[in-house]
This record gives C-alpha cells, sequence and structure tokens, in this order.
C-alpha cells in the first residue's frame, strides 16, 4: 500500500470506538470517527474513505438508512457492525449495500480479515469471470460448467452449479438468501429460502464441506452464505 | 296431552266408582227399607272422596249432581221424573249443598297445600343438587353453564345466561338490562311484544351478565320465578367463588414468577460479579505493574478474555431463556436444515474445544425440520459445552442427528464421566449445576434448563443417560411436522 | 330400635296398610257385581243389600287404610314376609267380607259362611250349600268367589294397580315366572288369557244348549278349576258328552301353566310339549284314566267300557286339576281303590303357576327326578356324568340341588299337613275313607267329596276344612309365615302403644 487506506469509523459507544481506533491505527490504518450518522455522511462526503465502519445501533438514524440515502456510500465498501439477534437488521443492511458485516463481541482477526478482504474487492477491477478457478482443492471450470473437489469430479445440478458460482463470484463476502435467490433463481420470495438451503446442503455434501468445519462455504446464520476462498 | 288423557281417565273412574257405590248404597238402604234420606250422608261421603281424590272441585260437584239427579229420578215418588221436592227434602238438600260446598273448598285447599308442600320440598331437592354440582365447577363460564342447563331442565323453557355485556345485537332489552340492572323484557312496563324476559346477573349493585328466559309460551309464575331467584343466587355465588379462585391462583403464579426472577437475579447478580471481579483484577494487575513478563501478561489478558467470552455466553443464555418464557410470543419455526444448524453450533463450539475431540455425524438425508433455528443450535451449544465441561478433558464428543420415524433425534454424547449419581432427569432442573471435571468454574446452572425449556417449547423431548462408552449422552428429539407456512421457492 | 331401622319399618308398614287397602277396594268393587243379576232376576232384589253393604264397607275399610300411605312408600318393595303377611290380610278380609252376604242372607250361619267363602276362594269347589235351592245372586256370588281366587286375588289387583308390591305378592301365593317384561303387563296379560277362555267357553256351553246364566257360571267354574255348580248334580245334570268334553278341555286349560298357555296362543307348541309339566300331566291322566276304569269295569259299576273309560277320564281330569266337577253319582260309591287313585290325584295337582291346587307336578318331577339323581350318582357307573336337566317351557334347564331339595321338602311338608288333618277330621268322627278323602279334597282344592263335609257338618269340621283349604291354596309355608309376620307387627304396634 503506498497510501494509507483510510477508514471512517462511524459509531457512537466511546468505548468500541476508542478499541477500534486502537486497532486499525495499529494496523496501520488511518482512522477517522464519527460520533452520529449525520456526522458520518458529512464525512464520508468529504474525505471519500476506503472503508466504512458503521455501527447499525446509532442514536440519531438507522444504520441501514444511511446506506440507502447516503449515495456516497454507494462507491464505499461498507462493514456494519450490529449487535446479536439482529439478523433482519444485517439482512436489510447487506440488501441495502453493505458489503460485509461482523456482530459485536467480534474478534480483532476476524474484523481485520474481512476488512481487508473488503479492500482487496475494492482494488479488484471489475473482471469477467475467470475461466477457471480454483482453491484448496476445489476446481470450477466456467465454460464446461464442472466441478472437480481433490481430483474428483463431482456431479452438480445445474442450480447448484449456478449457486456455487455466484458464491465464488463474491468469495469473501457475506451473501444475503435474497441476494443468491435473485441471482440463481431469478425470482424472488419473501418465504424462508428453503429450497434455497436445501440446494445449499445437498452442493456441501457433495463438496465435502461439512457446515462445523467449512472448507468452502461457511453458513452466516441468519444473513446468507459466504464463500472462504480469496 | 297424555298426561291429561290420563288424568281425566282417572278423574272419570274415581267418580263411576263413587257413583255406582254411592247409587248401589242407595239402593240397598232401599231395598232393607230404611229412608232414603240416608242417602244424603252417603252422598255426603261419596262427594268427599271425590275430592280428595280427583285434582279438582269440579268433580266434586259433578258428582254431587249425579247423585242428586239420580236420587230425584229413581228413589222419590214420582220415580222416573224430576219433580220439586217437599219441605222436608228442600232442607236437607240445601244442607247437603253447604256441607258439599265447604267440603269441596276446605278439601281442595288441603290438596293445593300438599301439592305446593311437596313441590317446594322438590325445589328445595333440586336446589341443593345444584348446589352440589356448582360446587364442583371451576370457573365462571362452566358455573353459568352448568346453572343454565338446570333452568332449561327445571323450568322446561329455554334459557340462557351470558357473562359479560350482551353486545350490539343482543337486542334494545338485553342490553338495559345490563345497563341498568333491572329486569327487562316480557312482563315488564315498556317492553310490550318482547317474548324473552332478562335479568340481571350479579350482586352488590354490580351486573355481570344477564339471563334471557324465553317467555314465548307462558310467562313464569310465581313459584318458578322465586325459584329462579334462589338458582341465580346460588350462581352468582358459585361465579364470585370461581372469579376468587382464578384471581388467586393468578397471584399464586405471578408470585411465583417474581420469586424466580428474584432467584434469577440472585444468582445472576453472583455469577456475574465473579467473573467481572476477576476481570477487573486482572485488568488492574496489568495496569498497576509495568514490570511483569511478557508470559504472566498474555496469561492475565487471556484470562480477561476468557472471562469475557464466559459473561457473553452468559447474557446470551439469559436472552435465550427469556425468549423462552415470555409466553406472549410464540415460539416461530421455520424449518431449517439439520446439517446447518449441527454445523453453526459446532462451528461455535470448535474454538473452545480444548482437548477434547469434536466428531460430527450428519443424517442421511438433507432434513428439515421446523424449528426456530438460533434456539436449537443454543440447545447444541449449551449441550457441548456441558459436554466439554464435565466430561474428562480429553474426551471426544459426539454430536449427531438422525431420522426416527415422525421425529429427529440429535445426541450430543461424550466417553468421559457420565452423569453423577441420582436421577439423570434432575440435570435439567434449574440452578443445578454439577461439578466440573476439569476443576473449572462451576456454571449456572442455567444452560441445561434452558434447553429443556427450548425443546419443550418445540414440542419435543429431551433426556439424558449414561451411554456405553462410559460416558453422557443428551438427546433430544424434534418432531418433523411442526407447521409453519413454507412459501419458500 | 334404631332410628334408621324404625323408619324403614314404618315404610313397610304403610307400603303394606297401602297394598291391602287397595285390594280391599278392589275386592269390595267386585263384590258388588252379583247386584247386576238383578236385572235378569228381580225375585233376589231383598238380597241386594247383603252384598251392597259388606262391599261398601270393605271399599271404605281399604280407602281408610289407604290413608296410612306415607308419601314415600310409594314404589317400596316389600320383603317376602311382609309381602306374606300382606297377602293373609287380604286373604282373611276377602273371606269375610265375601261370607257376609251368606250370612246376611240367612242362607247360612256364620261358621258356614266362612267355610263356603274359603272353599270359594280357594277354587276348592265343597259346598255346603244346595245349588237349586239358592238364589241366583249367591251363585253368581260363588262362581265370582272362584274366578277372582282363580288367578289370585292379588293380582287383580296388580293390573290394576301398576306399582310394585303388586306381582311381589303374586309370587308369594305361589305362582312362579314371569310372562313379560314388567309386572303390569304380565298381570294384565294373565287376566286377560283367564278371561279370554273363560268367555270361548261360555260361548261353547251356550251353543252346546245351557241357559247362559249356566253356561257363564259354568265355564268360570271350569277355568278357575273351583267346582261349584249351579246345579246339585254338577256337570251330570246335563248328561252330555260334548259338555263333559268342553269342561274336560276348560279345565285341562285352566290347569295349564299361564305361562304355557301364553306360548301356546303365540304358536309354540313345541315349548309346550317338550316342557316337563305337560308330559307328566297327561302321562298321569292317561295311566290314572285306565287304572280307574279298569277299576270300574273290574268291580262291576260300569259295564260298558267306552263309558268306564270316559268316566275314567272325566273324573281323572277334574280331580288333578282340583276342579271338582262330578259325573258320578256319588263318590261314596266308588271302590275305595279309586278313591285312593283320586286321592293321590288331588294331592299332587298340575302344574305350577296355573289355577290348580295340590303339590304340582312340577315339584313331583323334580323331587323325582333328584330322587333319580341321587340314586344314579350312589349306584351308577362311577365314571358317568349324570345330566341333571329338566325341560322347562322348551328349554333344558339345569336343575340345581337346592331346587330339588325345595321341592322334596314342599312335598314332604304338605304329606305332613295332610296327615295331620286328615287325623283332625278322623278325630271329629270321620271313618278313615271320609277323612283322607275329605281332607285331601280340602287341601288340594280339589272339591269332590264322600259327602263327610256338606251342609249338616258342625262347625268344627268345617274350620277345620276351610283352614286346610287356605294352607293348600296359599302352599303352607307362605300362610304361616304370613300369620307370623302379621303377628309380629301387631306385636310391635301394640308394645309400642304401651
Amino acid at each position: 500500500m503506498t497510501k494509507a487506506d483510510s477508514i471512517l469509523i462511524i459509531e457512537d459507544d466511546p468505548g468500541i470506538s476508542r478499541m477500534l481506533q486502537v486497532l486499525l491505527d495499529s494496523e496501520g490504518y488511518a482512522v477517522a470517527v464519527a460520533r452520529s450518522g449525520g456526522v458520518g455522511l458529512s464525512l464520508a462526503r468529504a474525505n471519500n474513505p476506503d472503508l466504512i465502519l458503521l455501527d447499525l445501533g446509532l442514536p440519531d438514524c438507522n444504520g441501514t438508512d444511511l446506506l440507502v440515502r447516503g449515495d456516497v456510500l454507494a462507491q464505499i465498501p461498507v462493514i456494519v457492525v450490529t449487535a446479536r439477534g439482529q439478523e433482519d437488521e444485517k439482512v436489510r443492511a447487506l440488501d441495502a449495500g453493505a458489503d460485509d458485516y461482523v456482530v459485536k463481541p467480534f474478534g480483532s482477526a476476524e474484523l481485520l480479515a474481512r476488512i481487508r478482504a473488503a479492500l482487496r474487492r475494492r482494488s479488484r477491477p471489475e473482471e469477467r469471470p475467470p475461466k477457471r478457478y480454483s482453491w484448496q482443492g476445489l476446481v470450477l471450470d466456467c465454460a464446461s460448467r464442472t466441478v472437480s473437489v481433490d481430483g474428483e469430479e463431482v456431479h452438480l445440478t445445474p442450480h447448484e452449479y449456478d449457486l456455487l458460482a455466484v458464491l465464488v463470484d463474491n468469495r469473501g463476502k457475506a451473501l444475503t438468501h435474497h441476494a443468491i435467490q435473485r441471482q440463481v433463481w431469478g425470482c424472488v420470495s419473501t418465504g424462508n429460502f428453503q429450497t434455497l438451503r436445501v440446494t445449499m446442503a445437498s452442493l456441501r455434501r457433495k463438496i465435502k464441506d461439512c457446515p462445523s468445519h467449512p472448507r468452502f462455504i461457511r453458513t452466516e446464520v441468519g444473513v446468507g452464505y459466504r464463500f472462504l476462498g480469496e | 296431552m297424555d298426561v291429561d288423557l290420563k288424568l281425566l281417565g282417572r278423574n272419570l273412574a274415581v267418580l263411576a266408582v263413587l257413583y255406582l257405590a254411592g247409587m248401589a248404597a242407595v239402593f240397598g238402604f232401599s231395598v232393607l227399607g230404611v229412608s232414603t234420606l240416608v242417602a244424603f250422608p252417603v252422598f255426603v261421603l261419596g262427594i268427599l272422596v271425590a275430592s280428595l281424590e280427583s285434582d279438582s272441585g269440579f268433580w266434586g260437584a259433578l258428582l254431587g249432581l249425579c247423585y242428586l239427579l239420580s236420587y230425584d229420578l229413581l228413589f222419590t215418588a214420582p220415580l222416573y221424573q224430576l219433580k220439586v221436592l217437599n219441605r222436608n227434602d228442600v232442607a236437607a238438600l240445601v244442607i247437603f249443598f253447604l256441607v258439599v260446598l265447604i267440603m269441596n273448598t276446605v278439601s281442595q285447599r288441603m290438596r293445593r297445600q300438599v301439592f305446593i308442600a311437596q313441590r317446594n320440598e322438590l325445589a328445595m331437592g333440586r336446589l341443593n343438587k345444584l348446589s352440589a354440582s356448582l360446587i364442583d365447577t371451576t370457573s365462571s363460564e362452566a358455573a353459568c353453564q352448568c346453572a343454565q342447563a338446570f333452568l332449561v331442565r327445571v323450568l322446561d323453557r329455554d334459557v340462557r345466561i351470558r357473562l359479560g355485556d350482551p353486545g350490539a345485537d343482543a337486542g334494545q332489552a338485553a342490553r338495559d338490562c345490563y345497563e341498568r340492572n333491572y329486569p327487562t323484557g316480557f312482563g315488564e312496563v315498556g317492553y310490550r311484544g318482547c317474548a324473552k324476559r332478562y335479568l340481571p346477573l350479579g350482586a352488590k349493585g354490580e351486573v355481570c351478565g344477564v339471563v334471557e328466559i324465553d317467555c314465548a309460551e307462558s310467562g313464569l309464575d310465581e313459584a318458578s320465578s322465586s325459584f329462579l331467584s334462589s338458582v341465580l343466587a346460588q350462581t352468582m355465588i358459585a361465579i364470585e367463588r370461581n372469579d376468587l379462585e382464578e384471581e388467586h391462583r393468578a397471584k399464586r403464579i405471578k408470585a411465583e414468577g417474581e420469586k424466580f426472577k428474584t432467584l434469577l437475579l440472585q444468582s445472576v447478580s453472583h455469577d456475574l460479579r465473579t467473573p467481572l471481579t476477576s476481570i477487573a483484577g486482572n485488568a488492574d494487575v496489568l495496569l498497576k505493574d509495568a514490570r511483569i513478563a511478557p508470559e504472566t501478561r498474555r496469561e492475565l489478558l487471556g484470562a480477561i478474555h476468557e472471562d469475557a467470552l464466559w459473561l457473553n455466553d452468559m447474557v446470551e443464555n439469559l436472552l435465550s431463556m427469556s425468549r423462552v418464557q415470555d409466553e406472549d410470543i410464540a415460539l416461530e419455526k421455520t424449518p431449517e436444515i439439520v446439517d446447518e444448524v449441527i454445523g453453526t453450533a459446532v462451528g461455535k463450539m470448535e474454538r473452545r474445544r480444548g482437548g477434547h475431540r469434536l466428531r460430527v455425524e450428519l443424517p442421511e438425508d438433507i432434513l428439515l425440520v421446523p424449528m426456530d433455528g438460533g434456539l436449537v443450535s443454543r440447545v447444541l451449544i449449551n449441550l457441548i459445552d456441558n459436554a466439554i465441561r464435565h466430561s474428562s478433558p480429553t474426551s471426544t464428543i459426539d454430536v449427531s442427528a438422525r431420522k426416527d420415524g415422525p421425529q429427529v433425534l440429535f445426541s450430543v454424547a461424550d466417553d468421559g464421566g457420565g452423569l453423577g449419581p441420582g436421577d439423570p432427569a434432575c440435570v435439567f432442573s434449574r440452578f443445578y449445576a454439577g461439578d466440573r471435571a476439569d476443576g473449572g468454574r462451576k456454571g449456572m446452572g442455567l444452560g441445561l434448563s434452558i434447553c429443556k425449556a427450548i425443546v419443550e417449547a418445540h414440542g419435543g423431548t429431551i433426556r439424558a443417560f449414561n451411554n456405553e462408552q462410559g460416558g453422557a449422552t443428551f438427546e433430544f428429539a424434534l418432531p418433523l411436522e411442526g407447521g409453519c407456512d413454507d412459501e419458500g421457492g | 330400635m334404631s332410628a334408621q331401622l324404625k323408619e324403614a319399618n314404618r315404610r313397610a308398614t304403610q307400603a303394606m296398610a297401602n297394598a291391602v287397602g287397595t285390594s280391599a277396594i278392589i275386592i269390595g268393587a267386585v263384590e258388588l257385581v252379583p247386584v247386576c243379576i238383578l236385572v235378569w232376576s228381580p225375585e233376589d232384589t231383598r238380597l241386594a243389600p247383603s252384598f251392597i253393604f259388606p262391599a261398601l264397607f270393605l271399599m271404605a275399610a281399604g280407602y281408610v287404610l289407604r290413608f296410612a300411605k306415607g308419601d314415600k312408600s310409594a314404589g317400596y318393595m316389600l320383603e317376602r314376609r311382609d309381602a306374606a303377611a300382606c297377602m293373609l290380610a287380604v286373604w282373611l278380609a276377602a273371606i269375610v267380607a265375601y261370607a257376609l252376604p251368606f250370612v246376611l242372607a240367612h242362607e247360612l250361619d256364620p261358621v258356614q259362611a266362612v267355610f263356603e267363602a274359603t272353599s270359594g276362594l280357594t277354587t276348592t269347589g265343597l259346598s255346603v250349600m244346595d245349588p237349586d235351592e239358592c238364589p241366583r245372586m249367591l251363585l253368581l256370588h260363588r262362581s265370582l268367589m272362584h274366578y277372582l281366587g282363580g288367578v289370585g286375588l292379588v293380582l287383580v289387583l296388580t293390573c290394576m294397580v301398576s306399582r310394585s308390591g303388586g306381582l311381589g305378592m303374586y309370587n308369594v301365593e305361589g305362582h312362579v315366572d314371569r310372562l313379560l317384561p314388567g309386572t303390569a303387563r304380565t298381570a294384565r296379560t294373565i287376566l286377560a288369557i283367564y278371561s279370554g277362555i273363560i268367555a270361548l267357553g261360555a260361548v261353547a256351553y251356550r251353543i252346546l244348549g245351557m241357559s247362559a246364566f249356566d253356561a257363564i257360571n259354568t265355564s268360570i267354574s271350569a277355568v278357575s278349576t273351583g267346582g261349584f255348580s249351579t246345579h246339585v248334580e254338577s256337570i251330570a245334570y246335563f248328561d252330555s258328552r260334548p259338555v263333559e268334553a268342553v269342561s274336560a278341555v276348560l279345565m285341562l286349560a285352566g290347569a295349564t301353566n299361564f305361562l304355557l298357555l301364553f306360548l301356546l296362543l303365540r304358536g309354540k307348541v313345541e315349548s309346550f310339549a317338550h316342557h316337563i309339566e305337560t308330559r307328566v300331566l297327561f302321562g298321569v291322566v292317561a295311566v290314572a284314566s285306565v287304572a280307574i276304569a279298569a277299576i270300574l269295569v273290574a268291580s262291576g259299576c260300569c259295564t260298558d267300557a267306552a263309558d268306564a273309560l270316559w268316566t275314567a277320564f272325566f273324573q281323572t281330569v277334574s280331580a288333578i286339576t282340583s276342579t271338582g266337577f262330578q259325573i258320578v253319582p256319588s263318590f261314596a260309591a266308588l271302590p275305595s281303590g279309586i278313591l285312593l287313585v283320586l286321592v293321590s290325584l288331588m294331592l299332587a295337582g298340575s302344574m305350577a303357576g296355573s289355577t290348580s291346587g295340590g303339590i304340582k307336578l312340577y315339584r313331583i318331577a323334580v323331587s323325582f327326578s333328584g330322587l333319580l339323581w341321587s340314586l344314579q350318582e350312589r349306584y351308577g357307573t362311577k365314571h358317568r356324568i349324570y345330566g341333571r336337566k329338566i325341560n322347562r317351557f322348551g328349554k333344558r334347564v339345569v336343575c340345581t340341588e337346592t331346587e330339588v331339595r325345595e321341592a322334596a321338602t314342599f312335598a314332604a311338608t304338605y304329606i305332613l299337613v295332610f296327615a295331620i288333618g286328615s287325623f283332625a277330621f278322623a278325630l271329629c268322627g270321620a271313618s278313615f275313607q271320609e277323612a283322607v278323602f275329605d281332607f285331601a279334597s280340602c287341601l288340594g282344592n280339589a272339591g269332590i267329596g264322600v259327602g263327610f263335609l256338606g251342609a249338616g257338618s258342625g262347625p268344627v269340621e268345617l274350620g277345620i276344612g276351610a283352614f286346610g283349604m287356605l294352607l293348600g291354596r296359599l302352599e303352607i309355608v307362605m300362610a304361616f309365615i304370613g300369620l307370623a309376620a302379621l303377628l309380629e307387627r301387631v306385636k310391635r304396634r301394640v308394645a309400642h302403644g304401651r
């Protein structure tokens, strides 16, 4: 990194804010802090940070609204910080355009990893989907739409393949059920995504990805799924 | 009609017998040559018996008339002709009539009194029976039902007892009755044409319901009215009693709830303090002493981290428990994939397994079970945590699930230690905290009881037993059916 | 005595009073019926009061007795003893009431009147009167007594009053079995069958040429197996085989168990035929007829064999059914062999649950079977199981030890009373033949006599005879139990009063 990546923290709790500052600072990021949504928005517009850490429990406005309203935020990757139990908030935030999320209390390693992944995604140019993707034994051949794991070919149904492809395309990023459903099946339903989950479970079994020790796909409880590769 | 015919038949039969007997007596007297004026006392006797045995004075009078006519026809000269009698006969006739009249009246009154007495006795008997059955009722509605059925049977007409406001569609009369606490409807001024009578049901000036009596065929007579009042008074007593009982019950439950909350708060505050004290202490040490060796520093920081996680866990458990305790919110069940639920739980516990081996065995098919994923996940987490804490430090912990008929059986089994002595079911009781195998901090004892509460809220069952590997197995079942609407894709 | 016991006692007494009272009213009412005859024979008008006043008095007394009933005694089931007491009271009241007309009409002295009334009500048929001299009203009265006594005084009560207590008493009298569910229905059916047969008989007689009065009275007498006749020669007066034949049929009908008649009317001929008493009855009648006929011929009383057989048959039927109709000029003139056979027949009686008297064939059959079975057990092959079944109403039912014992006991008691009674007659001056025959006739309610009891008899033998008749009719044991219970109640009342 030539220039230090700047991160804007929009968080009202001083304790957490302080902790984040210290953490990010020690990693070499340039940190700015806003205590409320309004201030945060202005700062974002003014300084154009590389990443925004947005707390959903802000006093003056709903974090999600901020995402929706703030057009400038559309360009900047946002990681939302939520408290446990606010699943719908998370989902809404992600659907509204947030990139990723962490749940309080979070481990510092996890946060840093997510920040890194988000920044990487940002710097990565929009590329056409690669012809072939491989990571840790999983090989995806986009042309022939075949998949193999540890050398063995795996037979997937079209939906399963599409699902995997979507995840791989958005690797590192948390995808909501809604988003996946829309991209894979095209239609959006307001149900509980049973078909998607069954498909996911079936896919996992086929690529030998145990949900408890995930190699490739991680379940984001209440939110969606995330592909773990780089 | 049947009864009337029978009654009529009986009256006629009695009359016929008495008539024949009377006539035979007079005939006998005439044959014997005794003066036929003796007939009159005989007639009087016959009429007395008639008015006692028949049900109205009419028959006695009729018999008297028949006697007189026959007597005049058959036994006075000129025979077979009605004729005005001479002075003796007239006097006898007059006295005869007077006697008949008085006797009729007296005997009728006596019959009436006997009848009333019997009816009162019957009414008392019935009221007693009603009392007995009202005592057995357990709610106000039941008491009303009981009284209603009873009244319908006894009064032989349609009766309805409704608690509470009759509502807009019950008719003006009913509403008036409820609002103003006086009888309305049939028989009351201002309610012409109303076929039903409404009585307020209440005590001490307060109305709690309306009694509707069908008077389409006939109004209530006085005896029935007073009987009705007695019944309603008893019903009111029963209702009040039931209400008081319910109140008492509710208070008792609330008190129990309060007790539990107090207990919980005490336990929580105690258990919160311990790790907090540790955190504060450790942090304090770190702050104060700049010369601490890096290893010690790491250790202390690690301890602080552990304690923080521990506190977090406890908060999670408490939150789950409050969710399950809160009866107002129904459990929202959505079909979750068993693999995922297990995966989530195991994933979270992976970090804390220490020296234990954590193995997962998934069901053969992809199973969708209606459940609250977060809560069931918590159950598994608690069970695994329990296994980590109470089995030997290097035990293997197996988490598995399989389909078993109409339900899915989840199981967390370890092979070290096993359950303590005593009833295995006890482990699920609140605040039961067993000894840890690794000598670590004792839990609050809520974990397993939360598991039980969550599983049972799902309509499932949970049990614990010692397994063949020498450890303990915790097994819970969730029903596969269980309804949730599914619109997923 | 505890309060509860006293209360129960009181209720029992009340119920009894109620039952007796109601019976009295009905009996009184029936006593009025003979007065109707005035329409056809106005010459008997002077007798009317002798019927009317006892009847009315009985009715009044009954009515007053009913007042003793409390409110709750309706439906109270009487114990056996109390029922027996009631029944005895009713019988005694009836006898007294029905004897009164005879006395009041100056036809008989009191003892004779009681004898006559007892004879009528128990359907015996022995008379101290000369029917030819008797006013029609009294003749009708006698027949009515037969009618009433035939089905049981109490049964008539049950017809009218459908509350319980009725048939309880009926069974006490010795009539067994129920026809139909429901006491009242059974009673009404029995009465209907009974009256129906009488009506048919009267019509048959009328067709055969008897006067209406004779027809009715004779029919009643035949079906109730009484024996009073409107003529002193009894059936011989009519001197007509058809009449005798009809009489025989009516007698047998009256001597058949009501239930069997019912089954027969329903078409169940097989049940009728297979019932043990039917077989025994017809068997005995056949054997006895032949035996008597043989003796008749052998002794020269009768020359024509057919005639002898017919006479034998008729008299056998008359004796065994305990009716008492007579076609021989005199029994005293018959050889003693015949008399002995007749005595046996009279004592044996006919079917249980009919109007006839005697030990009853059912008991005899059971006793003999019991004897046979115990002999078999004792001396028969050890390894065979002997069935102890007897055919009742077409069904083979098991005969228990108790039944056998009861039947045998009754038979033994009967014979004992017979012996004592005959002895009593002998003490009164009767010859051996007379004592045995006439007491058998009384005890078995038969009605054929060799002449010891008659218009000229003294009060003692009439009294013994009446007592015997009553015992026989009430099946001895019940009479004594009833008496005991009645006395006990009276004693208790008196003790209380003090």
